[in-house]
């Protein structure tokens, strides 16, 4: 058993965990953070997207053991306060963009971090950017549409 | 504001009079509220006390026999509780049978006995205090396997000496059958033309981005078993369990929370369902299964197989007769064999006026992997199938595919339309869906600009595809196959609307909610019939079985507009009349004059809405002050009901219908192919869609794109591959490849509104229709931009290679090969 | 899907790192495990000590060297490849090719270092680093060693790095020559069915004075197609026949075969890029 020591959601962690646990599997089973999910063995989907050091990655494809120090934001951690939803959560209800919602909290992390780290994207930007993350329900096209919408919003509050 | 009053006695929920508050607005989705936070709650979010977790081993081989299995070493690793194998199995459990099939095998039980018929079969499953010891267990089982002759293909299976997959059946071909309607051997003796193809389909399937999740904990204490699972049809299952594992079904408490999508792959859970259930009574403790994705992929996908589709065609394209011979690799595991041939011959006609055609079907037993119903179970083949032997006809006479299309159309005013074979459609305008579609897709402008790009030495191509979209399966496809009468049909379920004591309205619609916003459209519905908004009203996500449920109750066969609305609107109505009447003996008024708006009883008085008593205080009564309480009345605000979809009719084999709705569509697609490496281009998309009415336009919409996209990724991209040894070779996402944002084009969709005159609200089904319709619009457009090359597109998916195999011999390829230098 | 128990150590410098390799038989590295956890979690791999080398900052360091060669640490990050900024400048065509890996998760996390070592038929970096003459540096506790990126590739997923050994460094020489690099998968996320590296440079009166033009997923390893090259050093680049060139020069490639494209199939691709995308360079086309 080895300690690990990270931050999630601005929170201090440190918990016992065994070197081959994954940290998704961390997250969710040791930390009780749901809202990040597995849709695969391989790295391939994306529904564990979380933020580390304000960037995407895949949180199954990562030891818990190598989170030590690390800066995590997961999707708990969106809503500016309680009862209010972040620009992001608040683009994704209004286009309709998930149906069975399984995806969706790897698509709010990669949106948070793409509005805010590029300068106006188009559709096929974004659908590049998007890759990394299926969903096997929408087809895209809302998600693509929330994604614009809320990178509207973000520069709106930055004027 | 207006108000809304609207008649106790019907279903049909506006009244002259009143006013749609809530249906038909686009409302942004409820279930969202939970979703966007990370707090929707799957099946594997939820934790039991003394949680313990299952692992599976699974079949290396297609087909095997099991020598020896030694489960000593997995014993003894700390953690680990339990470890069974088939020897338990065959002691503990019944073995499976068969749905629809005549025929049912004996020794298939929900864990392997003997021998193993599919690659990923579960052979022994293990319980250890966390996933990562199960897994360790799992490893440590040491199974000695003789390999028997794999059964790869239908050639193989139907060949003399063929290995039987149950020898106790005496044969691998399950079922054929032959159905014959109008006359069709006077239709080809007249005939001007007649076209025959042999039109292929792969395996694929929809992988929902949630696995299978079980969650079981056999209580001894009350001999009662409560079980968590990520389940489309629970109904179903608990029926299942009791069979399999023989605990009585009053006895099973199922809960399926939201489901992280469905697609008709979560209707195959049960058997998981019945073994972690099984493996929870025997420890004692509650026990959890998640799958991962690579297990996911072994199995439960669409089958394979080919169709011999012949047409009997008059001069000027009019389809006079069809003959269709369908050969499918029903896999073993027949319990769902014959329903996607006869789902296919419940569509058979599509949206076409077609009287004389025939169909014999014949399913095969393979090593194939079991198969699902997946979304559109048969209808995505058969509208494949019968879209490009349009095509081919409009080619073979030299006539446009359009216009063959639309002269073969049901004529509007021949709507409600009885097909030949008995399926009626109960309303739907398929002319004007193709001149729609022509419209917008702007159809003659992508005429003119590939003309002009295939000039240039461009290879772009349009193809159009029309397609019913039934809704709500009557099931009776079962009396087609089994013998005598099945215990096991008809479309109906339950619901439960109540006023809490708090005065909310509450809802259960006692479903599984499995992505296609239920919630909302239930809210949208029922805050109509209380007067009040969409986000007042309670809906429960969750599925449980103690609300009482039917036998058959699920989320499947897009039977939600129908009988899920039926059933809460008739709850709903029922609460209604029954606050009316508390109301009226309470306040002495006519129950005529009340009703209800905002959360109160109301009455008009000089046309102005005048409140008479708020909901909140009508519940303390209903539920506390029952000394006030009128006569005649039942206490409390809670109702269950049930319904039926009755437009059926009874089952006669020569005539009889399947599906009691009926949506369209039409699909226009354009596509550019690239010689450099033959990689094809959605450039535009275009769908004119048909689901009667819609409640919520978002919602819709949604689901019209995400099931094209769904369609897309079967005609260009998805294929689970199988080598010669049954070994399915497509065990990830590397290998099986989904489409991501960038696959996907950008789709428009054109709503009509054609209402079905046999569901509560005027609706149709809406979930599956693109994954219906597009395979063919797809591959008609990759045929079209190879024009040139004369290439003839019939099975899918359409692989750049696979098209670079097909135009390299070609007069037009050595051209412009030889232009390129 | 749950990896094998093993023992972690976190190594914070190379020396460390180098010591933990040294004292654990049976150990590997673990950089960015972006290729080696899914082997984890399926237990194709089941090492028994995992030597953790993402807390060593010098690995992360990007030096420009005053020959102008670039060293790259074993550490440096897809993303940084991208936009680190002496790399774009110094040799563009490396951070073009990392743009093409994978998805924004997986190049945040994956690095240089670990794509080399994982030898990938398919990979991207390797066709690029070998068009660029890159060399890698290995080092045990006891010795250090530089060996060239084509020798380094042993075959799929084999390389020279021996027990105890580990790369700490890429060094790149600069080129600032126009380039193309460009794979064709049938997703982008996906392995390459072919790839192609190039680098063309022409003198003011149009002659070819340099050109090297590598390909991957094709053989079982990466490999520069020194026939097309020679064929192209010292012509004007107006008078170059291609076709009369590539076909000969990739007619004993004995591509791979797989799901996602036979032989014949990935040969044809091969021959289709290399001739758009050297008609490009020799016609002087800036990379866009
Ligand atoms: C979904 C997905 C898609 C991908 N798509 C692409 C793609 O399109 N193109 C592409 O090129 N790659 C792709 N990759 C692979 C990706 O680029 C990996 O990041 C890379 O191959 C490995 O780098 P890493 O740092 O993650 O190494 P690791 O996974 O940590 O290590 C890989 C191997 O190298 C060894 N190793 C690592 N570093 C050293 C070292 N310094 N010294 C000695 N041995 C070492 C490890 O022991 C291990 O065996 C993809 C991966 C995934 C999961
Ligand atoms: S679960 Fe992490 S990428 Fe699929
Ligand atoms: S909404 Fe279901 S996977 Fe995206």
């Amino acid at each position: 058993m080895v300690t690990v020591n990270l931050k999630i959601n601005g929170k201090q962690y440190s918990e016992e965990t065994e070197p081959r646990m994954l940290l998704v599997h961390f997250i969710r089973d040791v930390l009780k953070l749901k809202g990040t999910h597995i849709g695969c063995d391989t790295g391939h989907c994306g529904a564990c997207t979380i933020l580390w050091d304000g960037k995407p990655v895949k949180s199954c494809q990562i030891l818990a053991v190598q989170a030590e120090g690390a800066n995590i934001m997961t999707v708990e951690g969106l809503e500016p306060e309680e009862g209010k939803l972040s620009i992001e959560q608040e683009s994704f209800r209004e286009n309709f963009a998930q149906q069975c919602g399984y995806c969706t909290p790897g698509f709010l992390m990669m949106t948070r971090y793409l509005i805010r780290n590029n300068e106006e994207m188009t559709r096929e930007e974004i659908r590049e950017k998007l890759h990394g993350n299926y969903c096997m329900c929408t087809g895209y096209q809302q998600i693509v549409d929330a994604v614009q919408d809320a990178q509207r919003k973000y520069f709106a509050t930055k004027k | 504001m207006t108000s809304q009053k609207s008649s106790t006695e019907s279903l049909v929920l506006q009244s002259e009079k009143g006013t749609k508050q809530n249906v038909g607005k686009r409302v942004p989705r409820i279930e969202d509220l939970r979703i966007v936070k990370g707090k929707a709650g799957y099946t594997d979010d939820l934790e039991m006390a003394d949680q313990q977790y299952a692992a599976f081993l699974f079949s290396p081989y297609a087909h095997a026999r099991i020598i020896s299995i030694d489960v000593s070493k997995a014993l003894e690793l700390p953690g680990v509780s339990l470890v069974i194998t088939g020897k338990e199995i065959k002691e503990l459990t019944k073995p499976m049978s068969s749905r629809a099939a005549t025929k049912s095998p004996t020794s298939h039980y929900i864990l392997a006995v003997d021998k193993v018929r599919y690659m990923g079969e579960p052979v022994a499953a293990v319980v250890a205090r966390n996933k990562y010891v199960a897994a360790d267990a799992a490893e440590l089982i040491e199974v000695e396997y003789e390999p028997l002759k794999v059964v790869a293909s239908i050639e193989d299976a139907l060949k003399k000496d063929a290995e039987l997959i149950y020898p106790e059946l005496g044969t691998n071909e399950m079922i054929t059958d032959h159905f014959e309607f109008g006359d069709v051997k006077k239709a080809f003796s007249e005939a001007d033309k007649i076209v025959k193809e042999r039109i292929r389909i792969q395996r694929y399937a929809s992988t929902p981005l949630e696995t299978y999740v079980v969650n079981a904990y056999y209580d001894p204490t009350r001999e009662e078993l409560t079980v968590y699972a990520s389940d489309q049809q629970p109904g179903r299952t608990v029926q299942s369990v009791e069979r399999t594992i023989g605990i009585p079904s009053s006895r099973i408490h199922l809960i399926v929370p939201p489901v992280g999508g469905g697609f008709g792959y979560k209707l195959a859970i049960w058997q998981y369902v019945a073994l972690v259930s099984l493996m929870s009574k025997l420890v004692g403790k509650p026990v959890k299964w998640v799958q991962t994705r690579t297990e996911s992929l072994y199995a439960f996908h669409r089958p394979r197989g080919f169709m011999d589709a012949e047409f009997a065609l008059r001069k000027d394209g009019k389809v006079l007769g069809m003959k269709l011979v369908d050969w499918q690799a029903d896999a073993n595991w027949p319990y769902v064999a014959a329903l996607y041939s006869l789902i296919k011959f419940a569509n058979m006609s599509g949206t076409y006026e077609i009287r004389n055609y025939s169909f014999e079907y014949h399913c095969i037993a393979t090593n194939d992997p079991p198969i699902v119903q997946d979304r559109g179970v048969g209808k995505p083949f058969m509208a494949f199938a019968l879209e490009r032997m349009m095509d081919f006809s409009a080619q073979a006479l030299g006539i446009d595919r359009v216009k063959i299309r639309q002269i073969n159309s049901v004529p509007a005013d021949k709507m409600p339309y009885t097909a030949g074979s008995g399926e009626v459609y109960e309303s739907g305008n398929y002319p004007e869906a193709i001149r729609r579609a022509l419209e917008h897709s702007q159809f003659k402008k992508k005429l003119e600009e590939q003309a002009k790009l295939r000039k240039e030495g461009r290879y772009v191509g349009i193809g159009i595809a029309t397609a019913i979209e039934p809704g709500t399966s009557n099931l009776g496809y079962y009396f087609l196959s089994k013998a005598g009468d099945p215990d096991y049909n008809g479309a109906g379920q339950m619901a439960t609307v109540e006023v809490a004591a708090d005065g909310i309205v509450k809802v259960n619609m006692n479903g599984p909610e499995i992505g296609t916003g239920h919630v909302t459209t239930i809210a949208q519905v029922v805050a109509d019939v209380f007067g009040i908004s969409t986000e007042e009203v309670n809906v429960d996500a969750w599925y449980d079985s103690v609300h009482g449920h039917l036998t058959y109750a699920g989320t499947y066969s897009n039977a939600f507009n129908d009988v899920y609305l039926g059933a809460v609107m008739t709850a709903a109505n029922q609460l209604k009349d029954k606050i009316l009447n508390i109301a009226s003996s309470l306040l002495r008024e006519n129950k005529e004059d009340l009703y209800l708006s905002n959360n109160y009883i109301c009455k008009l008085d000089d046309d102005q809405e005048k409140r008479l008593v708020g909901l909140k205080e009508l519940a303390k009564i209903s539920y506390g002050r029952l000394l006030s309480f009128p006569k005649g009345e039942e206490p409390g605000l809670k109702v269950t009901a049930g319904y039926i979809n009755r437009t059926a009719k009874p089952f006669v084999r020569s005539d009889f219908n399947v599906q009691l709705t009926h949506s369209n569509s039409v699909h226009v697609c354009f596509v550019e192919v690239f010689p450099e490496n033959w990689n094809i281009k959605i450039l535009d998309y275009a769908i004119v869609h048909d689901a009667g009415n819609v409640i919520n336009p978002g919602i819709v919409e949604g689901l019209a794109i995400g099931s094209t996209v769904s369609g897309i990724g079967g005609a260009l991209y998805e294929e689970f591959v199988f080598d010669e040894q049954g070994t399915n070779l497509s065990l990830n996402f590397g290998e099986y490849l989904k489409p991501t944002a960038m696959e996907a084009p950008e789709i428009r969709v054109d709503q009509m509104e054609s209402p079905a005159p046999n569901t509560v609200l005027g609706t149709k089904a809406v979930g599956e229709g693109g994954a219906i319709t597009s395979l063919a619009a797809v591959a008609g457009a990759v045929e079209d931009a190879l024009k040139p090359f004369n290439v003839k597109i019939t099975g899918l998916p359409i692989t750049p290679e696979k098209i670079w195999n097909m135009v390299k011999d070609t007069p037009e390829y050595k051209r412009i090969k030889k232009e390129g230098q | 899907m749950y990896p094998k128990s093993f023992e972690y150590l976190r190594a914070k410098s190379v020396d460390q790192a180098l010591q933990y390799l040294k004292e654990n038989e049976g150990s590997r590295v673990i950089a960015g495990g972006q290729s080696l956890v899914p082997m984890l979690k399926s237990r194709l791999y089941q090492p028994t000590v995992l030597v953790d080398i993402n807390f060593i900052p010098e690995l992360r360091e990007v030096k420009l060297e005053s020959n102008g060669d670039l060293r790259i640490g074993a550490m440096v990050t897809h993303y940084d490849v991208i936009e680190n900024s002496i790399i774009r400048e110094n040799a563009p065509i490396l951070s073009s090719t990392a743009e093409n890996i994978a998805d924004v998760q997986i190049r945040n996390r994956g690095t240089i270092g670990g794509s080399i070592c994982e030898a990938d038929p398919s990979a991207d970096y390797l066709p690029t680093l070998m068009a660029l003459d890159a060399r890698v540096v290995l080092k045990t506790s006891e010795s250090t060693r530089e060996v060239k990126v084509e020798d380094f590739i042993q075959g799929p997923f084999e390389t020279v790095v021996e027990d105890g050994e580990m790369l700490v460094e890429v060094m790149v020489p600069s080129n600032k020559s126009n380039y193309r690099v460009e794979k064709y998968a049938r997703r982008k996320a996906d392995f390459a069915i072919a790839s192609v590296a190039a680098i063309v440079s022409l003198s003011k009166d149009g002659k070819v004075t340099d050109a090297r033009v590598a390909t991957g997923a094709q053989q079982d390893k990466p490999h520069r197609l020194r026939e097309i090259e020679t064929a192209l050093k010292g012509k004007p680049s107006k008078s170059v026949d291609l076709e009369s060139i590539i076909g000969p020069a990739t007619e004993e490639l004995e591509p791979l075969d797989d799901l996602h494209g036979g032989p014949e199939y990935r040969k044809y691709v091969l021959r289709g890029m290399l001739s758009r995308i050297l008609g490009d360079l020799l016609s002087g086309k800036e990379a866009r």
